[in-house]
């Protein structure tokens, strides 16, 4: 091991000390000199140590002062990825900050803000977060990363691959996938990412031992029975084509357990249905339908084969799962469903609707009008499995997820309007909105992994959405009132509230806004009503430390008791559920009630990150009633948290009601 | 130190740092907009408009303020606020030439005239008005050169009368660029011959009118790079130079602070006068005077700017004159080509040379947001460089500076 070269260390030590001795006034100067240091020591091994070795005078000079870095504690590990892909100093202080971390983790360096455990889990996380950049031979090339900053990021993982192996963080790996597959997402490629990973590392390195949860969800979603990790997919497609009833029962039963299990579905799935198709009997097993899903199969063999035709193959495996859902639904019984579904089988796709389909991860055989089809059926079987991938459109995720549960008809149409015509259009006020007529929406670069009905919809979705909160922005109130019924339909209920007063910037009649939400939504106060149709509301999204960082959409589903507790169930179609929101705010995906998919809270906490909703006027009349032991335990967390980002205007007379 | 305080005119971080590390009673006089900032850090601070004068603003009403600092003397830090300082010292001096002076060093015109009273070489000058003044200059060049048909133009510099370093010059070499890069908001300027030969500067540190240390800085490319001390050729003038400086300095009659000319030496040992000016270099000049020198230029400015410094002070704070510094410290500002910027690239050969001791190309970055690549198009950085080898350090710039950054 060496050390770097002599006037880098001497540059680094200079202007260390500059950074440490003078004032807050040549701050700016001496960090943009030290940052350029920072960019050359950590284009080595020797200077990433050198740098590590010396991170407690690094930190110690106030580096991190100013920065989102600033407070370890505060870190997020699942942001680590993107960040450190951005480059320039961006991804400088996120190398440094991880360092830091390495640091406390190993005892290196002592700080206030983490403890060597805290720190420790941190790095574990950062490395499940970022597989693909802790193996590096199992990476995938990163893609529009610069040339420099990748091998800044190979080498930073390189550095922490000496303090971290596979077995150590293989307990927290099966957590990571048992929570992924829980919530169900459509879009599993995560999930199948970790288990190649992993898969491709025991294969080489062997030092996991035993036989654990990682190994069945290995199974799931690469060899689902020993026949299919004694043959390759090719091999295993002679096999079955040879195989006698009996055999290819067994084999659907074998394969149905790891689907209904994890969620996932393989290449073997894929294979085995395609076999099966003509035959009902073999599909309920391998599919392992309930009642109503038997029935819809009975009932639609034809169509469903067709549709496992044209659908399923190897690159659209995940269909598998979703067609089981999607029968269970008893979908096809809807008109609407049946005629744009069989419309779908035939559809050409405008040129350029095709290209973003391949543009998306999809690879293979596969035609773009297949993985539509495919990913249709996802949709419309797992609604609550719709994600936004990295893009800002929550909007438009919640409204897809809500359609598919309430109007599946409608999204369809949709679909099919999108895909052939590279245009939707919809109603505002009486005044038609073309989406390929209107500037660009709230995403500037799309994040592409998302599923097919997505790509297809969301451009256009989103540039709907950011139309029509332009034309209701300047009304005194939140443009939601206006834009959310318009955008997903008659479902809205008629009354809006919102915390927020756009005229004053301020919060304002945040008591009255509480007591008509516990009025309509409490079962205490509503008379012990669930809610008929999802309730979109706008909440204020707030880091671990609880406060302030924007908007958030998602969609109140229900409202209901779970081990003694009132728990609120929402859809967050934000890649993932399972969020802090606050020391002891965290939504939950399982373990409390939670349906695949759905996210929870106690009702309180809920409704203290709640800054808008919809309700039914007629229904409001309890909120006099509403304890008010209840309204100030929510104004006390909400004041102590995204509140300390607002003026409030509480001083004001209490509205008559 | 002084029992007084100074007057810093012009905001500069690098200057109350320096005050701070000195222990000198300071008080920093700008524009309102750096007020809030001023008071948040406990800067001692005076709110002031350089840029209007009259009734209501004005060197007496300025001195009412800073009297309440105890202040006695006024240190200009940019071009700007020159004459201000010179009306203050004037007053504090109670003499009045003091603000000529300052004037002096406000016109480019008026100081080569000044100049050549004392004798010192200065090119053809003259202010002109007009376009047509500028044709006719350029046209009776050509007749003094001696110009056959088809010759070259002789070549024409001109230049704002007040305007730090390089701004607003404009090198015109023949008739027709009169037509295409003058325009009517030049006027009125100044217009002076080419001066042939290689260009340096220096910064000169005066108390009671004597040089008290003399820094050649040498220009590799004017406005782009230079490095400190100047590299043996022109070290070995350094006597001629310090000679022709000190003239420079009488004729002027500079009694206190620090002077930065520029000169041209010509293969046949001849100093020609550029311009001078009393404010902090441009080019990070001061900054590479510390690091090839060890000490503070900046204080040095304030230390020479006050009458009362005691000579002994002065002497001790300064290398003694036949200190020959063992290391050059030299700079590359790099300006990015507009239009064309997605990223910065620093190439390997340059984090190699063992020459490079650091750059400021990389903003220090606030926000953790993706999209924000676009920001580092605006800017433009500095290289610094740092080695034993003057001839090294410009093969290094050279190469440097026809390296792009951006890409």
């Amino acid at each position: 091991m060496s050390e770097p070269a002599p006037n880098l260390v001497r540059s680094f030590n200079e202007t260390l000390k500059n950074l440490d001795e003078e004032s807050i006034l040549m701050h700016k100067e001496n960090i943009s000199k030290f940052i350029g240091i920072l960019d050359i020591l950590t284009d080595s091994e020797d200077g990433l140590r050198y740098i590590y070795e010396n991170i407690g005078n690094i930190v110690g000079s106030g580096f991190f002062k100013g920065t989102s870095w600033e407070d370890a504690s505060l870190l997020n590990p699942s942001l680590v990825g993107g960040t450190i892909k951005v480059g320039g100093p961006t991804t400088l202080y996120e190398i440094i900050s991880e360092l830091r971390m390495l640091a406390i983790a190993q005892g290196v360096f002592s700080s206030k803000e983490s403890s060597p455990g805290k720190a420790k889990s941190f790095i574990d996380e950062v490395v499940i977060n970022n597989l693909d950049l802790f193996f590096p031979d199992a990476s995938e090339e990163l893609r529009n990363v610069e040339e420099s900053t990748k091998k800044k990021i190979k080498l930073l993982f390189g550095f922490i691959r000496e303090y971290i192996s596979l077995g150590s963080i293989s307990s927290k790996l099966e957590t990571e996938l048992e929570l992924i597959c829980l919530q169900r997402p459509i879009v599993t490629d995560r999930a199948i990412e970790i288990i190649n990973t992993v898969s491709n590392q025991l294969n080489k390195n062997g030092d996991l031992m035993g036989k654990t949860r990682l190994h069945d969800f290995m199974n799931a979603g690469m060899t689902p029975s020993d026949k299919a990790r004694e043959l390759s997919p090719s091999e295993y497609k002679n096999w079955v084509n040879k195989a006698n009833d009996d055999t290819i029962e067994i084999e659907c039963e074998l394969l149905c357990d790891t689907l209904r299990d994890t969620g996932l579905s393989s290449v073997y799935h894929a294979i085995l249905l395609r076999k099966v198709r003509n035959s009902p009997r073999f599909i309920k097993i391998l599919l392992g339908l309930n009642n109503t899903g038997s029935a819809s199969l009975d009932k639609n063999t034809k169509f469903i084969s067709r549709l496992i035709d044209e659908a399923v193959h190897p690159e659209t495996a995940r269909s598998v799962y979703g067609l089981a859902l999607f029968l269970e639904r008893n979908l096809l019984e809807q008109q609407p469903v049946f005629n744009t579904l069989s419309r779908l089988l035939s559809l050409e796709l405008h040129s350029e609707v095709a290209e973003s389909i391949r543009k998306s991860k999809h690879q293979g055989e596969s035609t773009p009008e297949q993985h539509l089809i495919a990913d249709s059926i996802c949709v419309l079987g797992q609604p609550l499995g719709v994600g936004q991938g990295w893009n800002p459109t929550c909007q438009s995720a919640r409204g897809i997820s809500l359609w598919s549960r309430h109007a599946p008809g409608k999204l369809m149409r949709m679909v099919i309007t999108a895909a052939t015509t590279n245009n939707l259009e919809m109603r505002f006020e009486g005044q038609l909105l073309a989406s390929s007529q209107l500037n660009l929406g709230l995403t500037k670069e799309f994040d592409y992994n998302l599923d097919t009905v997505s790509i297809v919809l969301v451009p256009h979705l989103d540039r709907i959405y950011f139309e029509m909160m332009n034309r209701a922005a300047v009304r005194g109130d939140d443009p939601h009132k206006w834009v959310n019924p318009a955008m997903y339909g008659h479902w809205i209920p008629t009354g809006f509230l919102s915390a927020y007063d756009y005229l004053t910037d301020t919060i304002k009649e945040y008591d009255h806004f509480l007591r008509v939400f516990y009025a309509t939504h409490h079962p205490d106060y509503n008379g012990g009503y669930d809610l008929a149709y999802p309730n979109p509301v706008g909440i204020f999204l707030t880091a671990g430390n609880g406060k302030l960082l924007g908007f958030h959409a998602v969609s109140i589903l229900r409202v209901a008791r779970n081990k003694g507790t009132l728990r609120i169930y929402f859809l967050n179609p934000n890649n993932e559920g399972r969020q802090k929101w606050q020391s002891d705010i965290k939504p939950t995906v399982a373990g409390n009630g939670e349906r695949a998919g759905e996210s929870s809270l106690p009702f309180h906490q809920f409704v203290s990150r709640l800054y808008a909703y919809h309700y039914h006027p007629s229904e409001a009349d309890g909120a006099v009633d509403v304890k008010t032991e209840e309204i100030e335990q929510v104004i006390e967390i909400a004041k102590s948290s995204w509140g300390t980002s607002y003026k409030w205007w509480m001083e004001f007379p209490q509205p008559t009601l | 130190m002084s029992d007084h305080a100074i007057a810093l005119l012009g905001w500069t971080a690098q200057g109350i740092e320096s005050m701070k590390k000195l222990g000198q009673q300071y008080v920093v006089v700008s524009f309102p907009e750096f007020e809030n900032y001023a008071n948040e850090n406990d800067i001692p601070f005076v709110s002031w408009d350089f840029n209007s004068w009259g009734d209501e603003n004005n060197s007496i009403l300025l001195k009412e303020k800073l009297d309440a600092f105890n202040v006695k003397v006024a240190v200009p830090l940019y071009e700007e606020t020159v004459e201000w300082a010179g009306a203050l010292n004037s007053l504090y001096r109670d003499d009045p030439r003091v603000l000529n002076r300052a004037f002096l060093f406000r016109n480019k015109a008026v100081m080569k005239r000044k100049a050549m009273l004392a004798g010192i070489r200065v090119g053809l000058f003259e202010e002109v008005h007009t376009k047509d003044q500028v044709y006719s200059f350029m046209k009776r060049l050509n007749e003094a050169n001696l110009q056959l048909p088809g010759e070259e133009d002789s070549w024409v510099h001109l230049k704002p009368f007040s305007a730090a370093g390089t701004v607003g010059h404009k090198l015109l070499r023949s008739f027709d660029q009169i037509d295409e890069k003058v325009i009517d908001k030049d006027f009125p300027c100044m217009v002076e011959s080419h001066l042939p030969g290689k260009e340096f500067s220096c910064e000169a540190f005066i108390h009671k009118g004597k040089i008290r240390f003399l820094n050649i800085t040498e220009y590799i490319r004017l406005g782009y790079s230079n490095f400190v001390p100047a590299g043996p050729e022109l070290q070995s003038k350094r006597q001629q130079i310090l000679k022709a400086m000190q003239k420079l300095v009488d004729s002027f009659g500079i009694e206190y602070g620090m002077i930065h000319p520029e000169w041209f030496l010509t293969e046949d040992d001849t100093l020609s006068f550029g311009e001078v000016a009393a404010r902090i270099p441009g080019g990070h000049i001061f900054e590479l005077i510390e690091k090839a020198n060890g000490f503070d230029p900046i204080q040095a400015f304030v230390l020479c700017s006050d009458p009362s410094t005691p000579d002994n002070v002065i002497e001790d704070f300064f290398p003694p004159d036949d200190a020959e510094p063992n290391i050059y410290a030299g700079s590359l500002m790099i300006y990015p080509k507009p239009g064309r910027i997605t990223h910065l690239h620093i190439p390997d050969e340059l984090k190699e040379d063992p020459y490079f001791e650091a750059h400021t190309l990389y903003e220090p970055t606030e926000h953790k947001v993706s999209d924000n690549r676009e920001g580092f198009g605006n800017h433009y950085g500095t290289i610094f460089f740092k080695g034993e080898d003057s001839k090294r350090m410009t093969e290094i710039i050279n190469h440097f500076e026809n390296v792009d950054f951006y890409k």
